[in-house]
């Protein structure tokens, strides 16, 4: 008996020792995380490399290709004809110096910098945009698809000047420019690599020849990406930057969050909101905050199958949704309520149309009216698998429950998700999903969703919802030339939506980016979300 | 032996075709166009089709099955859609990782679980006995990410263990490593990298634990309750009336004869965590096979999913044919017919 005691007590201690462990966890410094400790002196010491944590493996290095987060690495290595300056949707000059627009709208031309070479020394010039922009649009991935639909063609008018040539006038063609995925600028010297007349994707998957910063030194997959400095870079290396980037894919939130306490890595891309706002409470993270245009939840509707064909059952929902309590309480404030289908931010965003609020009074009462005043009847949801798809889809299966109707849940990746919705054969009732505009105008948002979701856009065809005035005003608004007219054909196109409750738009989010506190020079654009100005950023040496 | 061991190989053959017919078929019930997913989403049908030309998917079912076979009997596994790589070279990285991984851990399995099992029985009632027991259940009960990530906490974050990865970004900076055979500790200590060698050493204690404590547990109890049924047999008090060592009798009569059972849970374990253990792999950042599987499936990259299901199966069927050479080996009774 008086062994079992023992036992018993040093098993006690076991635990109590491992839970100490546990408790001393964040004291003591890991050992090969941080820096060694520097002496204070007036100019203080850089880091030279950045390491970003993400759960985001890039699907390809090929910028004609990119369409996803790995613009996250290419936009270090290629660049565009334009930028967006600082945390606004206005163009600036990039590798193009200046531009003019033609009085009828038709012809964009754009002097280039005559200063660039590509990381192979190739000279950048008015051929190379020629050759990257049909390379582009004769792979027709990536961006393809917008400048299909607005370019005729781009023609070199000398070795230093490029016109490109519209179809029809486009508003935001200097916007689509800019944008996050049109950096298909690559060294035409990528043609000595193509390979059974695939213009060298293949080799484009994972070998650089851009004329940004940063080329390619290694990629270790499902590990990590290491990017060093181009040192012929045509804005030069003078003062403080950053010459190495480390890319580090770590599919845990938690890790990521445990990694960036530790100091092993400065920012990480797909932290949960929970550890975020954990996060919020440590002195040597820094968090920027901003409203973004993506991350932004809605639940589609089936307007053409199945129960939400009745529009008294889609505003039952819209009215039951617990708006407040989602963003209180599982997005931790972190997000305010939707209002209309463009968020806050967003160009053509409509502050005026109507908000549904909770009220299930109201929700239960047009159920009746429908003939359910019990529910009684099973929907089927199609959502993603990712903290905010879960988030919301645990409150829509709430509130469905509130009105006696019961769920059935498929998660299915994006590209699935669309073919699905595509058919009313698999075509679900609701789809719980967000929309990443790709550059900011309102055509990029309303078109793109109308494009994806609806009706196809431009191959005619109806999914989730069909409304012909609508339809009209869209394509009407996507080519109007006048802003105050644009606006206003964008206006009376979310009033129709709205009403129609072709969606229930739950909340806008707003985008927390995490940093060790020493790092310095970041810029937040709701545009290149999850993408790091790293050039213009540097890494004073942590002192503990 | 050989004609046994032949046979089996036979009959693994015939598993590995069962095997790829029933993956290939399934790629087509699945939702998904893998044409459209190699065009992209925005690409036209014009485009869409003509991607399925090149690939072949415009051929009957049969057809494309038959294609596939030929190509796999070259010892061609196909391109991945999504990396565009050849299967096999992508399986090859991610393998040696998840190789390096399993087998240390099934090796800490073995060495700590049996001699734990054998103390638990011998000592049946007392502390070892009693902590093994909570010790187990403990393994058990707790989910491996769950466990992984308190393994993070408490010996990453106080210890200052590596938590992710394979190696420090920083020391392989400044200490390249060559590879050979992908593995990085082999290919560190061939070498000579010890700076690569400390670090990918350091890196693996947490997820050898994490992945190896399920097993172990099971190892232990298998080893507990089978030697307990061995050491009532009338033999082993036969030996004792004999006056034999409590060593002797333990190690050569006992324990040769409880371990059967364990050794087939082992093959089995090893087997299945060959496989790669994507829970494991996903929080301590492993680049292993686990991982590289769900991102095909997630993908919808066909070529990939079929080529990780055939070594998977492979690797089952060759850890359990070794399993079966080795009860031979322990039981002179076992004979493989």
């Amino acid at each position: 008996m008086h062994r079992r005691r023992i036992g018993l007590a040093v098993v006690a201690l076991l635990l109590a020792a491992a839970l100490v462990a546990g408790a001393c966890a964040r004291q003591a410094p890991p050992p090969d995380a941080g820096p060694p400790p520097v002496t204070p002196s007036a100019e203080p010491q850089l880091e030279d490399t950045f390491i970003i944590g993400s759960s985001q493996e890039p699907t390809t290095l090929d910028p004609a290709i990119v369409y996803d987060g790995s613009d996250r690495i290419t936009r270090l290595i290629y660049e565009s004809l334009l930028d967006y300056e600082g945390s606004t949707a206005n163009v600036k000059p990039h590798l193009a110096t200046e531009w003019s627009v033609s009085p009828d709208g038709l012809v964009y031309t754009f002097k280039l910098r005559q200063d660039v070479k590509f990381h192979d020394g190739t000279p950048f010039n008015a051929q190379a945009v020629k050759f990257s922009f049909d390379r582009m649009m004769s792979i027709g991935k990536g961006m393809a698809w917008a400048f299909k639909m607005v370019l005729n063609e781009v023609k070199v008018v000398d070795d230093y000047t490029v016109e490109f040539h519209l179809k029809k006038p486009y508003p935001g063609f200097l916007g689509m420019v800019a944008n996050r995925y049109a950096a298909p600028i690559i060294s035409p010297s990528v043609k000595q690599y193509e390979k059974d007349g695939d213009l060298g994707q293949a080799w484009a998957f994972d070998h650089t020849i851009g004329t940004g910063p940063y080329k390619l030194a290694s990629w270790v997959k499902k590990q990590e990406l290491t990017l060093v400095e181009n040192d012929q870079y045509w804005r030069g290396w003078e003062g403080k930057h950053i010459s190495r980037v480390i890319y580090k894919i770590l599919p845990d939130s938690a890790t990521q969050r445990m990694m960036l306490e530790r100091g092993e890595i400065h920012t990480a891309t797909h932290i949960g909101i929970d550890d975020i706002v954990a996060l919020m409470d440590n002195k040597d993270i820094k968090i920027v905050q901003a409203p973004s245009s993506n991350f932004n939840w809605f639940l589609l509707l089936n307007t053409n199958k199945g129960p939400f064909r009745d529009k008294r059952l889609r505003e039952a929902l819209a009215w039951a949704f617990p708006y407040q309590e989602t963003i209180e309480q599982l997005f931790r404030g972190q997000a305010r309520q939707a209002v209309g289908p463009i968020p806050f931010g967003v160009p053509g965003h409509e502050p005026n149309v109507f908000q549904f609020h909770r009220d299930l009074a109201k929700a239960k009462a047009l159920m009746a009216e429908a003939g359910f005043p019990n529910g009684g009847f099973k929907v089927t949801i199609t959502h993603g698998e990712n903290d905010w798809a879960r988030k919301i889809l645990e409150m829509t299966i709430s509130a469905l429950g509130e009105l006696g109707i019961t769920a059935e849940t498929r998660p299915l990746v994006w590209g699935a998700m669309l073919d699905n919705m595509k058919s009313m054969d698999t075509a679900p009732d609701i789809v719980v999903g967000d929309w990443w505009d790709d550059y900011p105008d309102p055509d990029a948002y309303l078109g793109g969703m109308a494009d994806a979701f609806w009706w196809g856009g431009r191959e005619e065809k109806d999914y989730f919802y069909t409304n012909q005035e609508v339809k009209e005003l869209l394509g009407q608004a996507a080519f109007e030339a006048d802003d105050a007219r644009r606006r206003e054909l964008y206006r009376q196109a979310q009033e129709i939506i709205v009403k129609d409750v072709a969606g229930v738009w739950v909340l806008d989010y707003l985008y927390a980016t995490p940093f060790r506190k020493n790092v310095h020079g970041f810029v937040f654009n709701p545009y290149y979300i999850m993408t790091y100005n790293v050039y213009d950023m540097w890494i004073e040496k942590e002192t503990k | 032996m050989l004609d046994y061991t032949l046979r089996r190989i036979a009959f693994l053959a015939l598993v590995l075709f069962v095997v790829t017919t029933i993956t290939f078929s399934l790629a087509y019930l699945v939702p998904g166009d893998p044409a459209r997913l190699v065009a992209g989403d925005k690409a036209s049908q014009e485009q869409v089709e003509v991607v399925r030309i090149r690939l072949g998917l415009d051929r009957p079912i049969p057809v494309q099955y038959a294609m596939y076979l030929g190509r796999l009997l070259r010892g061609d596994l196909g391109r991945s859609l999504h990396s565009n790589r050849p299967v096999l070279e992508d399986i090859r990285d991610f393998f040696s990782a998840t190789f390096e991984l399993t087998t240390l851990a099934m090796g800490l399995t073995v060495v700590i679980g049996i001699p734990l099992g054998v103390l638990s029985a011998v000592r049946r009632g007392s502390l070892v006995d009693h902590a093994s027991r909570l010790f187990s259940l403990a393994g058990v009960s707790l989910p491996v990410f769950w466990l992984g990530l308190l393994l993070q906490l408490a010996f990453g974050m106080a210890l200052g263990l590596p938590i992710a990865g394979r190696v420090s970004s920083r020391v392989l900076m400044d200490a390249p490593l060559q590879t050979v055979t992908g593995m990085y500790l082999i290919d560190s200590l061939l070498t000579r990298n010890w700076a690569v060698f400390r670090s990918a050493a350091t890196h693996i204690v947490l997820p050898m634990v994490t992945l190896a404590l399920p097993s172990l547990v099971l190892v232990t109890r298998m080893v507990r309750s089978s030697l307990l049924e061995v050491l009532v047999q009338d033999y082993i008090r036969t030996a004792r009336a004999y006056g034999f060592p409590e060593r002797v009798i333990m190690f050569k009569y006992a324990l040769k004869n409880a371990m059967l059972a364990t050794l087939t849970l082992i093959g089995l374990a090893y087997g299945y965590l060959l496989g790669g253990s994507f829970l494991v792999e996903a929080v301590f950042a492993w680049p292993g096979l686990g991982r590289y599987a769900a991102s095909s499936i997630i993908l919808s990259d066909y070529p990939a999913i079929m080529g990780v299901t055939l070594l998977v199966t492979l690797a089952y069927g060759l850890v359990n044919l070794a399993v079966d050479l080795c009860y031979a080996w322990i039981d002179p009774r076992v004979k493989l017919r």
